[in-house]
């Protein structure tokens, strides 16, 4: 899946983020009251939860591979997945609070969606504790990918869960103005869209000469 | 027929073996009963309903959590390969949930009591014991993987402890807002939600360690 990235791919990626870059700095974006020029946080942070997403999701479907073949292959690859996904969701908790600081007035409050972040990248590390405590290579990805597994799983189950529980300060919940609803107007869409996929493409490219790097350095 | 035969007979041996072992048992319920009473100690005229519900799923969270462990780190390795030998997998995974169900249900009524001894009055204990039931079949099936999973490698409590801690966070928070509306005298149309979403989460639980177990079990 997506192993040899095209040339074409690498140049669409470059071009989209540049162009999000560009315009996402300079172009025209609706005056809304506190959010003001914040808004343009739009182009950078959610696409980095779409990036840590995507790369978990084929980080997921790499373990269920290796679990029905066997093949460490496919365990380094879901590992060089988890790792990038990590970078972005780590880019995007710093991101978001900037936004924070400047909107809310404070880097961290309590809200379903920041804990939910937060012990999702909690599961995330406990994954690599795991797995340098062991020290056979077969052993360390078998457990590894079941527990990958079910962090996975209820990572999902937490999304759905978490923001039903209790309401919500960040955009989109609990009555609060969201992006897409009120003040994605239809110049923001002409940005957002490219720079999630920009972002997707350009965390799947560094995965990939990760897994390269990590297969050279390997037996396997 | 014979998986239900040995699995009874499974689930038998297993709580024949925790009674063998008076140690692993005893210290068990003594760590609950002195956790619960410390914390009756240290929190004395500041128990409202609110963090009594965070106190007492705190202490079964972790008393839980040391059951489980002991009990893995219990069984030897000639036993297993024994174990291995008879019965499949998926008897025995289900042996070991329903044990760990019986087991953390036994901790939460205990706890419960010593509450009510305590001076803690609970509105409605059916629909609380209730929740607990599911509690305990949810904590089942993520712990009695993980357990597994935890005596494979190097380090035991604190590593068990970093990988369940997250895993059961949506569960205890649940249980936690289920608790306060129950205190709450909330009407059951709002109240069921709530349950259905337990019942969903112990349903994944145990799908989840019975599907995946096979995979950590032929090492």
């Amino acid at each position: 899946m997506l192993t040899y990235l095209s040339k074409y791919q690498k140049y669409l990626c470059i071009v989209l983020l540049v162009y999000t870059c560009v315009m996402g700095l300079l172009g025209a974006v609706p005056a809304r009251h506190i959010l003001n020029e914040t808004i343009r946080n739009l182009y950078f942070h959610v696409p980095m939860w779409f990036a840590m997403f995507f790369l978990l999701i084929v980080a997921f479907v790499y373990q269920v591979k290796y679990l029905s073949s066997f093949d460490l292959t496919y365990d380094l690859k879901a590992t060089s997945y988890v790792q990038v996904a990590l970078v972005f969701g780590v880019l995007g908790l710093l991101t978001g609070m900037l936004w924070a600081k400047f909107t809310w007035g404070a880097w961290w409050v309590s809200d379903p969606k920041l804990n939910g972040t937060a012990i999702s990248m909690l599961m995330y590390l406990a994954f690599f504790v795991l797995r340098s405590s062991v020290d056979s290579k077969v052993l360390k990805a078998k457990l590894s990918s079941v527990y990958a597994i079910i962090s996975f799983v209820m990572l999902i189950v937490f999304l759905i869960i978490l923001p039903r529980m209790t309401d919500s300060l960040h955009p989109g919940n609990g009555g609060n103005p969201a992006f897409s609803k009120y003040d994605l107007d239809n110049n923001m869409r002409l940005v957002f869209y490219p720079a999630v996929i920009g972002w997707i493409l350009l965390s799947n490219w560094i995965t990939q000469l990760l897994i390269r790097i990590e297969i050279l350095n390997s037996d396997v | 027929m014979a998986f239900v035969s040995a699995l009874i007979s499974l689930i038998f041996n297993e709580f024949k073996n925790e009674f063998r072992s008076k140690a692993t048992i005893f210290s068990t319920f003594l760590f609950l009963i002195s956790s619960t009473y410390l914390s009756y100690m240290l929190f004395k005229g500041l128990i409202n309903k609110p963090v009594w519900s965070a106190i007492y799923w705190l202490v079964f969270l972790f008393s839980a959590l040391c059951c489980a462990l002991m009990n893995a780190n219990q069984q030897n390795r000639s036993r297993l390969l024994y174990v291995y030998q008879i019965v499949s997998s998926e008897s025995f995974i289900v042996a070991r949930i329903v044990f760990y169900a019986l087991y953390f249900f036994t901790l939460g009524l205990l706890s419960l009591l010593l509450w009510t001894l305590l001076g803690i009055e609970l509105y409605n204990p059916l629909l609380f014991i209730q929740m607990l039931f599911f509690q305990s079949i949810i904590f089942s099936g993520f712990l009695s993987l993980i357990s597994f999973l935890s005596t494979k490698t190097t380090q035991g409590f604190a590593l068990m402890s970093v990988l369940s801690f997250p895993i059961l966070l949506p569960d205890l928070l649940i249980v936690q807002k289920l608790t306060h509306l129950l205190e709450d005298q909330i009407q059951w149309a709002i109240l069921s939600k709530y349950y259905l979403a337990l019942l969903i989460l112990s349903l994944i639980s145990v799908g989840l360690s019975v599907v995946l177990f096979p995979y950590i079990w032929s090492e």
